[in-house]
């Protein structure tokens, strides 16, 4: 497989991250715009670890996801009451706050001689475990599509038991979910929590792909493209974000497009909202596929 | 009779002689004009051509294509003797860091020999570290494709890589020779009030690791620093704090947007420093535009000024193709130059067979090179890839961009 | 405590175009319950075309601004249908997010017949500073605060003693209830929609003059300011616009004065988050507004 194909498949997996962690949220009823900030946060800690700390990329990438997922869980706590358009504006100012903490927050560490860390707006340099521990491309995307597919199975396997259910009747109506007894905050925080951790789990790869990451790299932008792509690809199954991420990256990232890729995007994006407000693979769908495959046990 | 075939002898001695001559013309039109060459050495360039940051990437694809018009006019020669034209792909990076990994990654698969880019300094940052750190390293997987860049300014992207090498401007040395120049020609002053745009990593890092270890060297005391965003449109609280410093020297690292921001706030609180001080990126027609009056006086060290006649033969060929030159796209043109130049010394053959050898080569004719000829003068190379480029000191007068220090 | 004098004043000036950008924006959010994100890119698209007018024509001021006017309630219009009227009643999410598809749409038709970062635009008046005793004022500062103050006035007197203000209001309150009073509300929405759109391109022209420049970045600028803007003052109310555009002016000042450029636009966003959490009823409101508003945010 030539490298750019590798390159683009890379980035689509670790993007997917992202777009799933918007699309759990989604699932709840709620839009955040702010998956980016775990992304973020998981990426310099996952990054510091390998660098400054010298740990390994598997322990590294552990520390991101989790201090991803401790953030995501605590910020959940106060704003997960928060309805609709307050909660997506409340995640976006929390996704904002850490771009600008990033722009201040620096660390640097004497390696080698040379003063190696965050440096505020000038970034993180020098992320390189794969490259000094001679990872091929291949093999990182093995590892990025490893970790996407033990995300992906456990999301399958909950969507089918009586966990999806639960967060799907969350997202549909609160007050009725309530009244059957089930705990609605919890649900709400443990979501959130977990989405947290799937955003950090793509984050930690990510900066170590790209060896480097800079403030600029988190802005609004990424998020929003995150929960898009939920949105057009379909609520109704976990491939949903997924074919919406490849349906960007392969349409508009192509060089065809790309001067016009913003335009072409957001007006599909924008007339597709009205046809399928679920997206493409929503609900509706799904159920209609699901009927078809089940076989009738009376004939 | 006679009469007749003798003349008739000598017209057709004539014709013969015509004929001759004009076939030695048009022999050499066609073979000069000829742009289609069988060989092609392959050369690829990238940078945003799409985005906020467009015009850098636009203006270095247009010098970049005059350029190796003006190569192919007479070719190139190869390293087994064919005379080759050279072929330039241009690809939009965007400024964005996955559009750029994905269009390096595409490039090397092509069979471009050398690659051109980006233009966007925290672009750089990411692709150039995926590229080998050592050469010949084994347990190093990075790419292994030489670059040679025109645009990104950060300091210190060459010496991620000993395959990454650039052409451009120096600040380090610029800025030095800057405060030397402001010693001598406005010799009693001594303190300095800093402007930064705090959020873009050009402007940060060339503030505090180049311009403000300058000014400290040369003696110089700062009694304050104020900061901005990209982003910022008022700056009115920044200007009081310049106006209380009363500082004899302003220095403004930012961008012409903000640059602009500030200083039309100066002139309205009506500040007026000794000198003023600014970041070579806004030594641009975009900063003489956007605040004319106010930026009036504004000194900046530069690495281009239309000052030769090859200059000013690049400004109207890049214009043709649709680009401006400024410090940033003439080292385009001289880029172009540097690849011909090596193609011919080592002897890059073009042919897909070759191309690991050709890149190879091409990756060891930059680091062998001690100089080259610039537009406006001899640049030398240094150790990690980089240039010192001869510079001016150039001011804005009466909104346009006048020489007034040339070491050269 | 001069200096914290003046610091206010010069919040005070650019309060006065954050207070406009809110004013337009909360009608648009209050009546017709819609968050239009792609609000700062319509004004930019407006104030756009006013540059390429006077770059190609050399038009007089006031044709410029006419321009701006007319584009700004055109793009208004485009997104209104799109991102609003053809979506189903109860798909919010999707009209969030549509409307940020439109953002991106329209930044990027911008940015490809203005590739350059910013651009000179022609000044109204000669900007003059005034002193008044140690304190700096500006003239077109005043003279903006003035025009906002006049504008917020006229809404306000629109609103309150108009029929047309009257069904608005009732569209606001309860959009069920008035269809069956025979209010014709395409009509109260499509009116909403210009006169959001004649106030952002109002504000967006007197920007473009004070500073003599705009530059592309500014419709993602206007719509977070907006945002904040109407959230520190309590949302949806035209005295919280202004006020809240006030105020976060002052805010930020003040934080740039005493902390500097990064912790300004970090103090910002952690207001905005820590208002829209705990003071949903904005930093001004009264404990009897903070119960009524956390009611309607917490759904």
């Amino acid at each position: 497989m030539d490298s750019y194909m590798l390159s683009v498949l890379s980035n689509i997996g670790m993007i997917s991250f992202l777009a799933l962690s918007a699309y759990l949220l989604l699932l709840v009823g709620k839009v955040s715009f702010g998956q980016q900030a775990y992304f973020a946060i998981s990426a310099y800690v996952s990054a510091m670890a390998t660098t400054l700390w010298g740990c390994p990329l598997w322990l590294a990438l552990f520390f991101g996801a989790i201090s991803a997922g401790i953030s995501a869980t605590l910020v959940s706590i106060p704003t997960l009451r928060l309805k609709g358009f307050y909660f997506s504006v409340a995640t976006l100012a929390f996704a904002e706050m850490i771009r600008l903490g990033l722009v201040i927050f620096k660390y640097q560490v004497e390696i080698d001689g040379e003063l190696v860390g965050p440096e505020g707006s000038i970034g993180f340099r020098g992320i390189r475990y794969i490259y000094d521990h001679n990872f091929s491309s291949v093999e990182y995307l093995c590892l990025i599509y490893g970790c996407l597919l033990v995300v992906i199975g456990l999301m399958i396997f909950w969507e089918h038991s009586r966990i999806g259910s639960i967060i799907r009747m969350t997202g549909a109506d609160e007050l009725l979910t309530e009244m059957q007894g089930i705990n609605v905050k919890l649900v709400k925080v443990l979501t959130a929590g977990f989405a947290g951790t799937i955003a950090g789990l793509g984050g930690g790869l990510y900066a170590h792909y790209l060896t480097y990451v800079g403030p600029e790299m988190f802005g609004a932008m990424l998020g929003v493209h995150a929960v898009s792509y939920g949105l057009i690809g379909g609520l109704g199954t976990t491939f949903g974000p997924l074919l919406g991420t490849l349906l960007d990256f392969v349409f508009l990232k192509s060089a065809v497009f790309s001067e016009y890729r913003m335009i072409i995007f957001g007006g599909i994006v924008a007339v597709l909202l009205i046809f399928k407000p679920r997206g493409l693979l929503d609900e509706a769908l799904l159920y209609k596929i699901r009927q078809k495959l089940r076989k009738p046990s009376w004939k | 009779m006679f009469q007749d075939n003798k003349s008739n002898k000598i017209v057709s001695k004539r014709l013969k002689l015509i004929i001759i001559l004009c076939s030695f013309v048009i022999s050499f039109v066609i073979a000069a004009d000829d742009s289609t060459r069988e060989r092609k050495i392959k050369i690829a360039g990238f940078g945003a051509t799409s985005g906020t940051l467009q015009s850098l990437g636009i203006n270095s694809r247009a010098v970049l294509e005059a350029a190796v018009e003006q190569i192919n006019i007479r070719g190139i020669t190869t390293g087994d003797g064919v005379t080759a034209d050279l072929d330039l792909s241009y690809y939009d990076s965007a400024c964005n860091v996955d559009t750029a990994t994905s269009v390096i990654n595409k490039i090397i698969e092509t069979d471009a020999i050398v690659g051109m880019g980006p233009t966007c300094s925290g672009v750089a940052e990411v692709i150039y570290g995926h590229f080998q750190k050592k050469v010949d390293s084994l347990d190093d997987s990075g790419l292994q494709f030489p670059i040679l860049a025109d645009t990104p300014m950060k300091i210190g992207l060459a010496k991620k890589s000993e395959w990454v090498f650039r052409n451009v401007a120096n600040e380090w040395v610029m800025y030095d020779k800057l405060f030397d120049w402001v010693q001598t020609k406005y010799p009693n002053l001594k303190t300095y009030h800093a402007g930064i745009e705090i959020d873009q990593g050009h402007s940060k890092a060339t503030w505090s690791k180049v311009i403000k270890v300058h000014a400290d060297k040369h003696g110089y005391k700062q009694v304050g620093e104020e900061h901005w965003s990209m982003r910022d449109t008022s700056f009115s609280v920044q200007s009081r704090k310049f106006s209380q410093s009363n500082a004899d020297i302003i220095i403004i690292s930012a961008h012409p947007p903000t640059t602009c921001g500030i200083l039309k706030e100066l002139a309205l609180q009506k500040i007026t420093p000794k000198i003023l001080i600014g970041l070579t990126s806004s030594a641009s027609p975009e900063t003489a535009l956007l605040c004319t009056d106010a930026a009036e006086g504004i000194t900046i060290p530069t690495s281009f000024y239309p000052a030769s006649p090859l200059a000013r033969k690049v400004v109207r060929q890049a214009a043709l193709k649709g680009g401006n030159v400024d410090l940033h796209s003439a080292a385009a043109w001289e880029n172009a130059e540097i690849i011909k130049r090596i193609i011919q010394d080592t002897g890059i053959i073009g042919k897909p067979e070759t191309l690991k050898e050709d890149r190879r080569k091409m990756r060891d004719g930059l680091a062998a090179l001690k100089s080259t000829k610039g537009l406006l003068g001899i640049i030398e190379r240094t150790a990690d890839g980089e240039a010192m480029k001869p510079y001016f000191i150039v001011q804005l007068i009466g909104g346009e961009w006048s020489v007034v220090h040339n070491p050269n | 405590m001069m200096i914290f004098l003046q610091n206010c004043i010069d919040g005070f000036m650019i309060g006065g175009f954050y207070a406009l950008f809110a004013l337009g924006f909360t009608l648009m959010f209050g009546v017709m319950k819609w968050t239009n994100l792609a609000y700062g890119s319509c004004i930019m698209l407006g104030v756009f075309s006013g540059i390429w007018m006077h770059l190609h024509f050399q038009l007089d001021l006031f044709w410029i601004f006419f321009v701006i006017i007319l584009i700004t309630v055109i793009a208004g219009y485009y997104v209104e249908r799109l991102c609003y009227r053809w979506l189903p009643k109860k798909a919010f999410m999707a009209m969030m997010v549509s409307s940020f598809a439109i953002w991106m749409q329209l930044d990027e038709i911008v940015r490809i017949y203005f590739p350059s970062r910013s651009y000179p635009f022609p000044r109204l008046m000669d900007n003059d500073l005034m002193m008044i005793g140690p304190l700096m004022f500006k003239a077109e500062g005043l003279l903006i605060l003035v025009i906002c103050g006049l504008l917020a006035g006229t809404i306000f007197l629109f609103l309150y003693k108009t029929r047309y203000g009257l069904a608005m209001r009732a569209v606001s309150e309860d959009p069920v209830a008035s269809r069956y009073v025979g209010i014709n509300m395409p009509s109260i929405l499509l009116g909403t929609s210009i006169i959001a759109s004649v106030i952002g391109g109002i504000a967006g022209f007197l920007m473009a003059t004070s500073d003599a420049q705009v530059s592309t970045e500014f419709g993602l600028w206007v719509t977070y300011k907006s945002l904040i803007a109407m959230t520190l003052a309590g949302l949806g109310s035209i005295r919280g616009a202004v006020l809240g555009g006030i105020i976060l002016g002052v805010i930020e000042a003040n934080s740039l004065w005493y902390l500097g450029a990064e912790y300004r636009d970090l103090v910002s966003f952690m207001l905005f988050f820590i208002v829209l959490v705990i003071l949903p009823g904005g930093l001004l409101g009264t404990a009897k507004e903070q119960k009524a508003r956390a009611a309607v945010r917490r759904g």
